[in-house]
């Protein structure tokens, strides 16, 4: 087991290594981006950028590092004027690698804060992405597994139809109709809850009002989930040969659900809530993007209208980092929670 | 003769007999006959016809498919049949409710309830009722709304006055509202900025104003303003900040000696080309942030300056933003603005304006294409519905091919009175009045003002449209469009489809059934594909190559693949150790037969049924993107006509109510589709969805 881990630990950080190298060498092809404001930012960002290695530095005009980025003119530089190069993506992926190990520097925002480190940025935001997840995992959760419980005991009766049609229906429409429609009516047509996330400096009840459409639109997904996975789970789990046992043995319905059934049904589901637990970190875009919610999902909306690439590029590590790690830890978690399953054992 | 043979037997009764038999008592029973296989009387059964017999059990899916068969003809028929143009943009008939029946049902009419609108000073009389279809009561308290056509107002209630946030000539006071809601600390400012002046800081230039403060339990906080100016000297632009500060508690007016400040923060005593003064509203990282602009006075010592920098003061909120809505020319002198790239975090707009305003229900048809009267019209217009052409010398003679709607005489002493409809088809209720100016050089220019029906005269025919499901902002037919945008998503899906599902055929067939290093590199190759959050990879392709039709289709592709590759990778592992490809590759097969008559053709009901699935989420994946506004450029798919529309989603739901359920509708019947076929083809699998 512990083989296991390691190995599989190593194999999500190498994974995790070649994306990031991937998306970096691509980021760094698009056009280079300069911070938005006045000259003054400017000479303080692209002199970081030098002192990072990303930007090379020339006093007079060279012609073999391509195009010239910048002429800074004397009135800033406060001497001769200053030439500023790109410099070629492999040395910048090094420079970039080392930034990260020696001094946990992401880069630069060159829009969204100008100057400002992307990691600071991306903390700032996701103290608002998470108290909404984790709200919404923890309703979506027990709802969803008792909506399973509920559908897989009255298996082909009405309750079943009702409860698999509404799944169905809520896995297949887009979140973005969902939310959309829970705005019209909730917020447009009869103006109880507010139209987009309140600011901190409002009232208590306004901001937990501000919390429901979140909240409801995340859990849609995910108790439609949930309920289908349980009921999968259990319905398979019912018709299994030791619970006939159980009840022929003397023990009742509910004794024989309790004890034995729902025990065997949660193996597979509880890693899954694990894994769940691993996603709260990231944002959902298209919710944030719609409630204008200041969280980590709508920075990346943010960062591809402004252009900010070093954001950009440490939001998608970011969310790269939370699906690897939730796939790790869904795997592990299998051989903790089951014995009987040992992960990437041999024939 | 043949020689006979004689047998001796004993019976059942235990008697000796004796019989004789020659080769002559013999004969072939089937001698002359040919005999072969006897064709089936009954059909055998096939697995595809077994799995659609399968299949036609299940209702919901059945249902599904049909409903799906539904959409993909309406996707290639609607868009061809429905007459109405979108190729390009008819403002006259934006937003145009869906209509049904008749307008004045009270359902799918075509109307809208409007509340609170400001009122013109328009009373409603005897005479305006009989103009009108609609009556409406008659007294001191009634008046018209303003900005909407009289005869398309219907259920009029008494106006009242109250605040209001429309800018109109008859709003009075208020303040500019000008907001910021990026959710940056400090980054950004949005500007609310003056015109461009010319300044000489030789003269003394004083500005006052005051800033009033607005509810903080609505969507705003009063945030920290800016008060700056914007020299620019010779092409070098410098912003200084004159005062900043945040309002509290109540309204504070300021009176700034701006050329004493200017010089005293490093400008030169000298003379501008250009200067814009500017309002600010910091951005504030966790609210909206807003300010509220009462009013502000320019002025300067010299006389001719004051004359050139005065007329940006404005005397209250209701001034500045009418001033820039009626403006026809965005560069007027006297015009406040927020500046484009401010505008995707903000805007300004008007807070508290006093006004008396009405509620009512609008007929939008008629609004926007009924009745209006004061239209103007060229000549050459009307002398075209009286059936004449301009000849190269310049008369105007009788076209016979082109039919005459009216006739009217230009030169008769009374004109307006000699016209006369002469056809359904003319769009032209009445001349009102003959407006002939005579422009330099001799040419005399005759103009009339008419009343006109305006669906005709826009070429809608001679009956008022009917959009089912409403028209949007650039007023295309909604159902046109959204079935259209139908067909782009199907292609995209089915071509996306199309393409994932051979690669990921082959590659998984070689995976399958070569094993070996061929597997373990192109496992590695799909897990790291696979890592990558597919938002981000499209991200990526979308920035690097531009968005049309043919990166999105790329963009999807890198990814889709994969699941039909590991799926028909499981299915070769699976079979290639069966019995019957041991036996056929004893019989001397080639791989080649091996993998297209033996394996491919078993497990194809699987691979198949899995990857149709794919269409969906392509569809999905689309419109997810599109919505989040990477989506595909001048083309129409379900994700853009959601994503244009989402900002009319409060005042003109049904906009997105069409597409939305569209999608919806297109999705559960995928699923559903798809998990008949799932059963169908695999019923071991039946009942776990």
């Amino acid at each position: 087991m512990p083989k296991y881990v390691i190995k599989r630990l190593l194999l999500a950080v190498l994974t995790c290594f070649v994306i990031l190298t991937l998306t970096f060498v691509l980021m760094k092809m698009l056009p280079f981006t300069e911070p938005t404001g006045s000259l003054s930012i400017k000479w303080a960002y692209y002199n970081k950028q030098v002192n990072l290695g990303y930007v090379i530095y020339k006093e007079t005009p060279v012609n073999n590092l391509g195009e010239c980025l910048w002429e800074a003119p004397a009135s800033v530089t406060g001497g001769n004027p200053a030439y500023f190069y790109k410099a070629p993506i492999i040395s910048q992926y090094f420079n970039w690698l080392g930034n990260i190990f020696t001094k946990w520097d992401w880069g630069t925002s060159t829009a969204i804060k100008p100057n400002f480190s992307a990691m600071d940025i991306i903390a700032s935001r996701l103290p608002v992405s998470m108290s909404i997840n984790i709200i919404s995992v923890v309703i979506a959760v027990p709802l969803g597994i008792i909506l399973g419980i509920v559908a897989a005991l009255n298996k082909n009766k009405l309750t079943d139809h009702i409860i698999s049609t509404a799944v169905m229906v809520f896995i297949s429409v887009p979140s973005f109709v969902i939310i959309s429609l829970l705005l019209l009516w909730f917020c447009y047509e009869n103006k109880w809850l507010p139209s987009q996330w309140p600011s901190s400096g409002l009232s208590l009840e306004k901001r937990f009002l501000g919390y429901i459409i979140p909240v409801v639109s995340l859990s849609f997904g995910s108790v439609c989930g949930y309920t289908r996975f349980t009921r999968a789970e259990l319905c398979e789990v019912m018709s299994s040969d030791y619970l006939l046992l159980a009840r022929t043995k003397g023990l009742t319905k509910r004794q024989s659900i309790i004890r034995h059934a729902l025990r065997n049904a949660m193996v597979p589901i509880v890693p899954s809530i694990i894994a769940e637990f691993i996603g709260i970190l990231g944002g959902s875009m298209i919710l944030e993007s719609l409630y204008t919610i200041p969280g980590i999902g709508r920075l990346f909306i943010d960062c591809i209208n402004l252009k900010d690439y070093n954001v950009l590029m440490t939001d998608m590590a970011v969310f790269t980092m939370i699906s690897l790690a939730a796939g790790v830890l869904l795997d592990i978690s299998y051989g903790f929670i089951d014995p009987r399953i040992r992960m990437g054992a041999k024939k | 003769m043949d020689k006979k043979e004689t047998y001796s037997y004993k019976d059942s009764g235990n008697v000796q007999r004796v019989i004789e038999l020659s080769d002559n008592d013999f004969e072939f029973v089937q001698k002359e006959k040919s005999i072969h296989d006897v064709k089936f009387k009954t059909k055998p059964t096939t697995f595809m016809k077994d799995a659609f017999k399968r299949f036609c059990k299940n209702k919901s899916s059945v249902v599904a498919a049909c409903i799906l068969g539904i959409l993909l003809v309406f996707s290639f028929t609607l868009p061809y049949i429905i007459p109405y143009d979108t190729t390009v943009n008819h403002p006259e008939a934006s937003f145009l409710e869906p209509k049904l029946f008749n307008a004045g049902t009270g359902f799918w009419d075509g109307t809208k309830r409007v509340n609170d609108a400001v009122c013109s000073t328009v009373k409603v009389s005897e005479e305006t009722n009989e103009k009108s279809n609609y009556k409406n009561p008659v007294g001191d308290d009634y008046y018209y709304p303003s900005g909407y056509e009289f005869r398309a107002v219907m259920n009029l209630g008494p106006a009242k006055m109250s605040y209001t946030s429309q800018a109109n000539v008859n709003t009075n006071g208020g303040y500019v509202r000008l907001t910021n809601t990026a959710s940056i600390s400090d980054g950004i400012i949005t500007k609310y900025k003056s015109n461009t002046k010319q300044v000489d800081l030789n003269n003394t230039i004083s500005a006052s104003y005051t800033l009033g403060i607005g509810e903080e339990d609505k969507e705003y906080v009063n945030s920290e303003y800016t008060f700056s100016v914007i020299l620019n000297d010779e092409g070098i632009e410098t912003e200084y900040v004159l005062d900043e500060g945040i309002v509290q508690n109540e309204a504070i007016s300021k009176s700034i000696n701006v050329t004493e400040s200017l010089i005293s923060k490093g400008a030169s005593a000298k003379t501008y080309s250009s200067a814009i003064f500017a309002f600010g509203v910091k951005s504030n990282e966790t609210t909206n942030a807003a300010i509220y602009i009462s009013k502000i006075d320019i002025s300067s010592s010299s006389t001719t300056e004051n004359d050139e920098i005065g007329v940006l003061s404005f005397k209250d909120g209701n001034d500045s933003i009418l001033r820039y809505i009626s403006a026809t020319d965005k560069n007027q002198p006297d015009l406040w603005d927020i500046s484009s790239e401010d505008g995707k975090n903000g805007s300004a707009s008007l807070y508290r304006g006093e006004a008396r305003v009405c509620s009512f229900t609008l007929d939008t048809y008629e609004n926007s294409l009924g009745v209006k009267e004061n239209v103007q019209i060229g000549e050459s217009d009307l002398r075209r519905y009286m059936g004449q052409k301009l000849t190269t010398s310049g008369d105007w003679v009788r076209d016979k091919n082109a039919e005459v709607l009216c006739s009217y005489d230009f030169d008769a002493e009374n004109p307006e009175s000699t016209f006369k409809s002469l056809s359904d088809k003319c769009p032209i209720i009445s001349v009102d009045q003959q407006l002939t100016d005579v422009v330099v050089g001799g040419n005399k220019v005759v103009n009339l003002i008419c009343t006109v029906s305006f669906y005709k005269y826009k070429g809608y025919g001679t009956k008022m449209p009917r959009f089912i499901f409403g028209t949007d902002r650039f007023g295309k037919d909604m159902i046109k469009i959204t079935f259209s945008g139908l067909q782009t998503s199907l292609l995209l899906g089915i071509f996306t489809f199309a393409i994932c599902f051979t690669f990921g055929l082959v590659l998984g067939a070689i995976e399958g059934y070569y094993g070996g290093w061929v597997d373990i590199i192109l496992q590695r190759l799909t897990e790291i594909l696979s890592g990558i959050p597919w938002i981000v990879l499209m991200t990526l392709i979308i920035l690097l190559m531009g968005s049309n039709f043919w990166t999105f289709a790329l963009a999807l592709c890198l990814t889709g693949w994969i699941g039909t590759s590991n799926l028909t990778r499981t299915q070769f592992y699976r079979f290639k150790g069966r019995e019957y490809i041991l036996a056929s590759r004893t019989l001397g097969s080639k791989d080649g037969r091996l993998i297209f008559k033996h394996i491919l053709p078993n497990s194809m009901g699987t691979i198949i049924t899995s990857s149709v699935l794919m269409i969906p989420s392509v569809i999905f994946n689309e419109a997810t993107i599109s919505y989040l506004g990477l989506g595909l450029k001048n083309m129409n798919s379900l994700g853009i006509i959601l994503s244009d529309n989402q900002a009319n989603l409060m005042y003109y739901p049904y906009t997105l109510i069409v597409p939305a359920v569209v999608i919806a509708l297109l999705m559960i019947c995928f699923n559903l589709f798809g998990n008949g076929l799932r059963d169908a083809f695999n019923p071991s699998l039946k009942g776990s969805d």
